[in-house]
Parts: C-alpha cells; sequence; structure tokens
C-alpha cells in the first residue's frame, strides 16, 4: 500500500495583521514620502518572498494628515501599495481610533474551542506632533487584551517628535527615534520592518525584533531617559 | 466607543477619521495632483489679460497720440522744405522731439524694471513644477515596473508544471492570485528575473547541525516499532505515530514532540489497560525535545501493582466514584513520575528546568466491551483527545459522531502555552476528565500540530453555523482510516500524518486507540 497523500485543506487560516500607520502630514513632503512609497513596495516584495509570510500576514494601511483614512485588511497577495501624497495636519489620535475600532470590529478573538487571529503588529511612522486629542485613542488602545492587543513599534523621525508621546502609545522598548532623517535611513526601516514581520509569522505570531540593523543613527527610547 | 456613540459616524460634522475602500484612494489619489497644481498656480500674478473697456480706451488714446505726434512731425517737415520755418522753430521741434523720446524711453525702463521680479518668480516655479513632473513620472515608472515583475513572477508561478501533488495547495493559491483583476501596464518594460521562490522554503529539509541526538530523538516514531504487543481486550488495538514538522526541518532542528504507549495486559488482575503519554517541546526552549522524552517515559513508568486497584474495581464492576478515585490517583501517579524525570534530566544535562519545558497528556484506556471503553486522561498543554462513535452509517453528520474527550488549553492570547512544569498538583486535579464511553469505536489523541488543524471553522456567511467536528472527520477519513488497511498501520500513519496544509508546520502526533 503506497497511497499519495492528499492536502488538508479547508478548516481556519490564523492571520498576522499587520497595520502601519503612517505619517503623511505636509513636514512629510518631497523625498521623506517618496522613501515611504518605496519603503512600502519594498515591504511587499519581501514579505512575498516568504511562504510563511504569504499564508498569514493581512496588511492594513491607516494614514494619517488632517484626517485618518484606513485601508482593510488585505491578505498578503491581495496587497498592492499605493502611492501615498503628504499634505495637512497630524491627525494621530484619529489613525489610533481607526486601529482600535478595525482591532475589534476585523479580529478572530480566540475562543475556548478555536484559535483566532495571532497578535496584530502595529507600526507608527510619524515626524510630528499630533494635532488632536490622541489620548483617548490611547487609553483605548491599551484596554484591548488577549490575542486583541497589538505590539506597537513607533518610529520617531526628526527632531519634532516628543518621545514622552510615543511612550504612551508603545512599549519603550519599541519606540525608536531616528534624528536624521534620510531617504535611506527611512527604506532601511522598512527593511527593518518587514524583517521582523517575517520573523514574527514564522514564530507563530510573538513579536520577534528581526536580526537587520536599524537605520544608523536610530536608538531605542529605552536605552536611555525620555527627551522631551 | 462604539459606532452609536461616535458623533462622526453620527454625521454631525467633518468625519476626523474615515474608513474607505481602496478603489476611493485610486480616485483620490488621481485626483490630487491637479488640486495641488490648481493652488500652485492660482497664488502667483498672471500676465495681462486681453478684453474690457478701460484697456480700448487707453489703446485709442496712444494710437491718435501717435498719429498726432506723425502728423505734426510731417506738417513740420513740409513747412521747413517749402521754406515756411525759420531755424528758432526747427530747434524747438528737435527739442521737443528729444523730450518725447527720453519720456517714452525711461517709461519703458521703469516697465521693465517692475516686470523684472515676477518673471523670476514665475521662471522659479515653472522650474519647480518641471521637477515635480519629473520626480513623479520617475515613480510611476518604477511602480510599474515593480508591477510588472510581479505579475510575470505571478503568472510563472501559476503555469509552472507541477508533478508533486503536495503542492496543489500552493499552485491552488497563485492560481486565485493571477486571476485577481491587476492594474493595467502602461508600456512593456523589461522585467528583471522573479522574487518568489518556485518552492515552499520548507521542501528544504536540513538535519541538525549536530545530529548525536538523532538515536535518541529520531525523526520519526512509531507504536508499535518492532512487534511490541498492541492488542487489548475485545480486540481493541493501539497505534502510535509521530514526525517532525516542515518548520523544524527548515530550520535543521529535532523533533520535539515525543510519546509513549505502554500496555499492561496481566490478565490475572484484570482487563488489559493501555497507558498513554504525549509530550510537545515548548519550540523557544533549546533542549525541549529532552524535556519532552524525559516527561513521557516518567508518565508512563507506571507499573502492574500500581494500575491494580483500578483493574480489580473495573473487574466488579464498582461504582463510578471508586473507579474515578482508582484512576485519578494512576493520572498523579504518572504525572509525578513525568516531573521526577524531568528534574532527574535537567540534572543530568546540567540545565534549567526552564530549558526543558514541554507540555504533557496523559490518558489510560480499559476496553470494557467490543464498543465500551473507560478512559481517564490528563493534559497541561493544547492536545486534544476526540472520540468517534461506534454503529454510524456514515450517512449522519460529524457533530453526531464525534465528541470531544478532552480540549486544548487555548490562552486568550492565543501564542503562550502552559508548560507541563509550571503546573501545579492542584491544577492536575482540575484538569481530569473519565468518562465511560459506549458505543465507541476509536479514540484519537493529538498535540497541538494536529489539533490545530482540526479546529471548529469559523462560521461564513455561506455557512453560518458550521459543524464543530467537519474538520476532525475529514482528518480522520483522510488521513486515519487509510492506515488500519495496511500490514503495518502504524508505519503508513506516520507517513499520512506528513500531508501538507497551509500553516501547518509544526511536529505532529497521534496516537489511535481502535476496535478492529
Amino acid at each position: 500500500m503506497n497511497m499519495m497523500i492528499p492536502d488538508f485543506e479547508g478548516g481556519n487560516v490564523r492571520r498576522l495583521p499587520v497595520y502601519l500607520l503612517l505619517d503623511c502630514s505636509t513636514s512629510m513632503q518631497g523625498h521623506p514620502i517618496m522613501a515611504v512609497n518605496e519603503g512600502l513596495n519594498m515591504i511587499y516584495r519581501q514579505l512575498m518572498n516568504d511562504l510563511r509570510a504569504q499564508d498569514t500576514v493581512h496588511i492594513s494601511l491607516i494614514r494619517f494628515a488632517s484626517q485618518a483614512t484606513q485601508d482593510p485588511l488585505t491578505p498578503l497577495l491581495h496587497f498592492q501599495p499605493p502611492i501615498l501624497t503628504a499634505n495637512g495636519n497630524t491627525a494621530l489620535g484619529a489613525a489610533l481610533q481607526l486601529l482600535v475600532q478595525s482591532i475589534r470590529e476585523d479580529l478572530v478573538v480566540n475562543t475556548m474551542q478555536r484559535h483566532g487571529d495571532y497578535r496584530p503588529l502595529a507600526f507608527l511612522l510619524t515626524d510630528g506632533e499630533p494635532n488632536d486629542h490622541y489620548k483617548d485613542a490611547v487609553y483605548q488602545l491599551h484596554q484591548l487584551r488577549g490575542n486583541q492587543r497589538p505590539t506597537m513599534i513607533a518610529l520617531g523621525c526628526g527632531n519634532n517628535v516628543k518621545e514622552s508621546t510615543l511612550r504612551e502609545i508603545a512599549e519603550p522598548s519599541n519606540v525608536f527615534l531616528m534624528q536624521n532623517v534620510s531617504s535611506e535611513s527611512i527604506k532601511k526601516f522598512f527593511q527593518w520592518m518587514s524583517g521582523s514581520i517575517i520573523q514574527t509569522a514564522n514564530a507563530g505570531g510573538a513579536f520577534a525584533p528581526t536580526v537587520y540593523a536599524m537605520p544608523d543613527g536610530t536608538v531605542r527610547a529605552s536605552d536611555g531617559p525620555p527627551r522631551y | 466607543m462604539s459606532r452609536q456613540d461616535d458623533p462622526y459616524a453620527a454625521g454631525q460634522g467633518p468625519a476626523p477619521y474615515q474608513r474607505r475602500a481602496s478603489a476611493q484612494h485610486v480616485a483620490v489619489r488621481d485626483q490630487a495632483p491637479l488640486r495641488i497644481a490648481a493652488a500652485q498656480s492660482s497664488a502667483y500674478p498672471s500676465k495681462a489679460e486681453p478684453g474690457g473697456i478701460a484697456d480700448l480706451i487707453w489703446y485709442g488714446t496712444c494710437a491718435l497720440l501717435g498719429l498726432a505726434c506723425v502728423g505734426t512731425l510731417g506738417i513740420w517737415l513740409w513747412r521747413f522744405i517749402n521754406g515756411q520755418v525759420n531755424s528758432t522753430k526747427l530747434t524747438i521741434l528737435v527739442l521737443v522731439v528729444l523730450i518725447y523720446a527720453l519720456c517714452a524711453g525711461c517709461g519703458w525702463l521703469w516697465a521693465r524694471a517692475r516686470s523684472a521680479p515676477i518673471e523670476e518668480a514665475l521662471q522659479k516655479q515653472a522650474t519647480s513644477l518641471q521637477g515635480q513632473v519629473e520626480g513623479l513620472q520617475q515613480q510611476v515608472e518604477y511602480l510599474t515596473r515593480e508591477n510588472m515583475n510581479l505579475q510575470q513572477t505571478i503568472r510563472q508561478q501559476s503555469n509552472s508544471p507541477r508533478t508533486d501533488p503536495s503542492q496543489s495547495a500552493i499552485t491552488a493559491r497563485r492560481a486565485q492570485a493571477s486571476a485577481a483583476p491587476l492594474p493595467p501596464i502602461a508600456a512593456p518594460i523589461p522585467a528583471p528575473a522573479p522574487v518568489i521562490p518556485d518552492t515552499s522554503i520548507y521542501e528544504q529539509q536540513r538535519e541538525p547541525d549536530d545530529a548525536s541526538d538523532l538515536t535518541l530523538h529520531p525523526h520519526e516514531k512509531r507504536f508499535p516499532a518492532a512487534n511490541e504487543p498492541n492488542v487489548l481486550d475485545y480486540n481493541w488495538r493501539v497505534i502510535g505515530a509521530s514526525r517532525r514538522g516542515y518548520g523544524h526541518g527548515y530550520e535543521g532542528k529535532y523533533r520535539e514532540d515525543d510519546f509513549q504507549i505502554k500496555i499492561l495486559n496481566n490478565q490475572a488482575v484484570g482487563p488489559a489497560l493501555a497507558l498513554v503519554a504525549i509530550a510537545d517541546g515548548v519550540s523557544s526552549k533549546g533542549l525541549s525535545r529532552k524535556g519532552a522524552l524525559a516527561s513521557v517515559e516518567g508518565a508512563s513508568a507506571i507499573t502492574e501493582q500500581q494500575v491494580a486497584p483500578l483493574k480489580t474495581l473495573l473487574f466488579r464492576n464498582s461504582s463510578q466514584d471508586e473507579i474515578r478515585n482508582a484512576a485519578a490517583n494512576i493520572l498523579l501517579e504518572a504525572l509525578h513520575g513525568a516531573a521526577d524525570a524531568v528534574t532527574r534530566a535537567a540534572r543530568t544535562a546540567r540545565v534549567s528546568i526552564d530549558d526543558l519545558h514541554a507540555t504533557l497528556l496523559v490518558f489510560l484506556a480499559v476496553p470494557l466491551g467490543p464498543e465500551q471503553v473507560f478512559l481517564a486522561s490528563v493534559q497541561v498543554g493544547d492536545g486534544a483527545i476526540f472520540g468517534v462513535r461506534a454503529g454510524s452509517n456514515g450517512g449522519e453528520p460529524p457533530y453526531a459522531r464525534w465528541k470531544q474527550l478532552l480540549a486544548p488549553q487555548i490562552q486568550a492570547a492565543g501564542n503562550e502555552v502552559q508548560p507541563f512544569m509550571r503546573s501545579q498538583e492542584r491544577d492536575w486535579y482540575q484538569y481530569m476528565q473519565f468518562d465511560t464511553l459506549s458505543p465507541i469505536a476509536g479514540i484519537m489523541a493529538m498535540t497541538d500540530g494536529i489539533a490545530d488543524d482540526v479546529e471548529p471553522p469559523l462560521p461564513t456567511p455561506g455557512t453560518p453555523e458550521p459543524d464543530h467536528f467537519s474538520m476532525v472527520d475529514r482528518f480522520y477519513q483522510t488521513y486515519v482510516l487509510p492506515t488500519l488497511q495496511a500490514s503495518r498501520p502504524a508505519d503508513e500513519l506516520v507517513r499520512f500524518i506528513g500531508y501538507r496544509r497551509s500553516q501547518s508546520i509544526d511536529d505532529r502526533t497521534l496516537v489511535y486507540l481502535y476496535h478492529k
């Protein structure tokens, strides 16, 4: 007896939701926003190279300027990196509100009978202070529990970002500050992001920062006291 | 905040945030450059615009003045030629003409000086816009090239012939992707090499760098491996299989699942009993395979003497409480044996117990008839045990045929699992289950490598109330039942649990107790 082994089709697919919260305010105009656009393409290419990421990663883009807009969670295979433009203020609170809303409504939670989605990864990239009321959204973000509680990673670009604001949103060990912002450094951060997503997808949803180096001049907030 | 509480959702003002479909984004993106261009052009003064009565009056006056000047000059020249004008009057005329020419020249220079900064600003703006256009053109070209590459790659993936049927799942997924509508391509641009690998990375299986432990931890394990007894009373049999997962194979790691089956069939005491221990090493711990092996060996070190009270009670058909207490004692001794064995293993390997963490599932099964089994089970972890009813004609839905005898302990966060060595004796009691199953045809026990694959499906619009056991039944029909036809079912079971499934790369272990 030497029967072929059929594939086991059907059933649940556990997703790794990845939220990209990208600042598209006026200060990002020019080379920074072009670097972000290239970074998005790079993330897409690198994730498509990994079969496990292809299977699990679902991406949602939340761009924020004077208002915040969300592209729904999309399987990686159907994701098309958009071309972002930069204009307006920094409505970070609205973006975080969208993140919380999507996590509450779109994620499959764990139950006694079955596993739900993996804990989401949320990457925040901003170069300025929020212009709206963001405290309520941060509070709601911290109220999320179980596999709904996202792993937040925040990158502050330039000198206009307050480290204390980012520390309110993400764990200090997941807050990074980039003083000298260039196209290359932003692209390098996106490379780090894609590597971390792949590592997490392969680690069964447990956030695993990649071995890729962060861009030169980027410091982790937990390396020192907060700078105000 | 719910949507009802959201003032923006209720239409009480402009929404600071909106959720839009991606198609709408495309439209917005297309319009954005036009909006920017219009705003910038209106910010600068435009050149003179035609039209207006004032302009006509101005042009007419200038023309009349010009004609008057030319006419006056002609009359004076004619009178001078005819000798009607003396030299004094002629000198005055020349002076008047010179003053007029001077005024006109100064006016021209003044106007030119006023218009120079405006022209310069317009020139700068034109240069800036030209630069932006070139940048956007480069970006469009780059993205178009990326789009071409990806489309070509997806098509190559979907068109490439695959002889290995195990790849069909991957092929189907990619074919589906290529069938999805893709944006049109502006112009054919030569594409570089494809970026997506042709085969799954998990096809690359490699041996551990230090293969010295392969004797103790082979990539595959089965029961019965040789000629060990696996037959219980009433012709019940037990087989087991464990194999390294594709993820560990890709990483060059050992199999971290383990299992042990012990048949206690001293007929002088009572009915034969099968004691089964299944462990799943925690992947993040380097030596968890040793912990898994120690756990199952320690748990299955139960002797005939220890199970004799239970057998006697079952033989005498005693009360359920007495039987449960006796079974609970055996399970407790098994768990204590496992804990002692892990502690010894850590001491021998000179590592922390933390490095040997594993989950543990232990059950004992005593067939009491052709379709009746007493089952006592306990687990700390996320394995599962299912039972299938006997006498089914195959026409019943899965939920009517299957019963979950031991559920996985799924944590709220979903990723963590409680290792056996972090649990305490008081927890063990609450994890115990006792059942006298009748009519029963088979019992499947498994680690999460399989249990995760057979979880109840999620509701869908087409199936709002899916059958919770549909995946269990499909797994049983596809991979378990066919192996029973083989001369060596355990060998076939090891092979069959090597099935391919999206996202399923963990080690897999299955023990099946069935009535032949």
